[in-house]
């Protein structure tokens, strides 16, 4: 009764999330501003074993400087990589001259590649590019007219996976497609949070005010601190609605899971670090109404998901022994009481509860659907094939790894870049 | 501060969230009451069974009154049966859809009732008209996931010995005096027990022991 009561509450917030999203959505800039002056712009790329993604990378930036109007020079810091990614990239530079690479002698985390990029850094702004991601060509076009606006102090993009083939990467991929549509609600609503790694751009005078990157040792995603430091020094985020990122994804489910323990640690430790902000009216909208709803999302999933997978399941198990019965014994002479017990109050004791779940499922389905439509990705067979499976697999395999991470992190305390 | 035009979108955000609560109490009132007519019939139907279960053994009770007719003790007994056992499902659908009302906990009481009442007359009978047909009370607890081959092998003997065998099932857990008298008359203090022919056997296991004591 109690976690009926809890899934009540859970379903009413979250509803209220969903509509609330789903509104900042449609109230979005529908397209980029075009820019007035195209900006100077270094890409850095930190790098540490990549030597089967970092030419493809390099290549994607050759075509996305080919398109782009403004001066652009890449800057690559190997962290003391062990394969042959140091290698490559000088051979690169060879050919390109708007490379340039610093080796370091010791791996000392991303986000002092970062720093030590930003200092080599010739231009105004800073785009920071992950060694496993392409951007599409035109993307830098489209991002660089929101710096015509002086308090725009990072802009962020979608991201889509690049050629995923197995169920693991499909699963992301339709996971990074509903993100989307969560970045275009969050961008209308001033409510971005995380600057993503694959594709952002910096301003150069703002990073440096700030202090650069914090080391992993503070913080595991400095990706998604560093946008609450540049909130805190009065600058706004946005996100491109036409640039794209191409990047890759966890190959493997023990990479998965360390990846989003990293992160879901990575949250943890970032929304503590700035709680000041968290229903302060000084931040706005970010620091009254998203950073609260963000921290009340991370418990209610957990609720939701694990009230539906455990009805769901408990279900299936009774009807699965039911009908061993059945077919063992002949006869069982419960089973037409059994089936209308399920369908009538066996799934959802309360029909409060049976309404609000519908709903929930409509909102659900709409918000994947406009992820496809702002992604401007086709919904084959196969994802949505994954996309009706996903919230009895994928949803309770994210809230396993909230849960490791949150004891992870209580047990454990500091962490290293992965 | 909030601009202008977030603070629309939070207030619609919040009205909309308030109006599907709202829609979805509503709709919760009117299933609950669609539910509970749906109930309430079921039950009328249930309890005016029972009364016909009454009325019919009066109407034998009547005409046995000064004779022992066999004849007449066993179409009581028979017509008797047949109404208790078609009643039992109504009583055990009734009963799995309302376990915690009220109703439910007092129909299950009459329907016990209605079957001791048969066990009594089937004694009655077989001392007036000489007969021997065997019974079996069986006292079963609440969730009994033990009890499949216990349940499984009554049923094979019921199968086996057609109306040699008349079996009553008990809830042992039932809140009822009668019951519990009934068990402690037989030393049925461990659920589920069997009583076979006035032999108590206890457990999950007594399957094994009921050959022994039927007749």
């Amino acid at each position: 009764m109690y976690i009926d009561f809890l899934f009540l509450i859970s379903s009413a917030v979250m509803l209220f999330i969903g509509i609330l999203y789903l509104l900042g959505y449609f109230s979005r800039d529908i397209n980029d501003p075009k820019p007035e002056r195209f900006y100077g712009i270094s890409v850095l790329i930190p790098v540490w074993n990549e030597e089967k993604t970092i030419v493809n990378t390099l290549d994607a930036l050759k075509s996305m400087k080919k398109n782009y109007k403004g001066k652009l020079e890449v800057v690559v810091v190997d962290n003391n990589s062990k394969d042959s990614s140091y290698n490559i990239v000088k051979a690169y530079i060879f050919k390109n001259k708007f490379v340039r690479v610093i080796k370091e002698t010791k791996n000392q985390g991303k986000s002092y590649a970062f720093n030590k990029g930003i200092k080599y850094a010739k231009y105004d702004l800073i785009a920071c590019v992950d060694a496993d991601s392409y951007p599409s060509p035109d993307s830098l076009n489209h991002m660089i007219g929101y710096f015509d606006d002086k308090t725009v102090g990072a802009v962020t993009t979608k991201m889509t996976v690049k050629n995923p083939k197995k169920i693991v990467e499909h699963f992301q991929d339709i996971e990074y497609i509903y993100s989307n549509f969560l970045l275009s609600a969050y961008d209308a609503l001033d409510s971005i949070y995380v600057t993503k790694g694959p594709l952002s751009i910096y301003r150069a005078d703002v990073l440096k005010k700030i202090g650069g990157f914090w080391h992993p040792n503070i913080t595991p995603t400095e990706d998604m601190e560093i946008t609450f430091r540049i909130r805190k020094a009065g600058y706004i985020i946005r996100a491109s609605k036409q640039a794209k990122v191409y990047t890759s994804v966890m190959p493997t489910w023990k990479r998965l899971f360390w990846q989003r323990i990293r992160w879901n640690r990575g949250s943890m430790v970032n929304f503590v670090l700035h709680r000041d902000m968290i229903v302060n009216p000084k931040y706005g909208f970010f620091g009254v109404v998203t950073m609260p709803l963000v921290t009340l999302t991370m418990f209610m999933i957990t609720v939701l998901v694990y009230y539906c997978v455990t009805r769901f399941y408990n279900s299936i198990y009774l009807f699965f022994e039911r009908l061993f019965y059945y077919i063992y014994y002949g006869q069982f002479p419960n089973l037409s009481i059994y089936l209308e017990g399920l369908f009538s109050k066996g799934l959802f004791v309360v029909p409060v509860l049976i309404t609000l779940f519908i709903v929930i499922v409509f909102v659900w389905l709409g918000v994947n659907y406009l992820g496809f439509r702002e992604s401007k990705e086709k919904l084959g067979i196969k994802r949505l094939v994954l996309l009706l499976v996903s919230p009895f697999f994928y949803l309770p395999c994210q809230v396993f790894f909230w849960v490791c991470a949150f004891i992870i992190q209580v047990f454990k305390g500091t962490s290293k870049w992965r | 501060m909030l601009n202008d035009g977030r603070k629309k979108v939070l207030y619609k955000a919040l009205t909309f969230t308030f109006g599907i609560l709202f829609f979805s109490v509503i709709i919760a009132v009117l299933m609950v009451n669609w539910q509970k007519t749906d109930l309430d019939k079921g039950y009328i139907d249930v309890i005016n069974e029972a009364q016909e279960v009454k009325i019919f053994n009066q109407f034998y009770d009547t005409l046995t009154a000064n004779s022992n007719s066999c004849e007449l003790m066993e179409n009581q007994l028979y017509g008797l049966a047949s109404k208790v056992y078609d009643l039992g499902e109504k009583v055990n659908l009734y009963f799995e859809q309302n376990k915690d009302s009220d109703d439910a906990k007092e129909l299950q009481k009459q329907h016990v009732y209605m079957n001791l009442e048969l066990w009594l007359r089937l004694i009655k009978f077989n001392k007036t008209c000489d007969d021997n047909r065997n019974y079996l009370l069986y006292f079963y607890p609440y969730n009994c996931t033990e009890c499949s081959p216990l349940v499984e092998s009554i049923n094979d003997y019921r199968k086996k010995l057609g109306d040699k065998l008349w079996v009553f099932s008990i809830p042992g857990q039932i809140d009822s005096k009668m019951v519990e008298i009934l068990m402690l008359y037989f030393k049925a203090d461990y659920l589920p027990s069997l009583v076979v022919n006035g032999n108590t056997i206890k457990g999950p296991e007594a399957f094994k022991d009921i050959e022994k004591y039927i007749k």
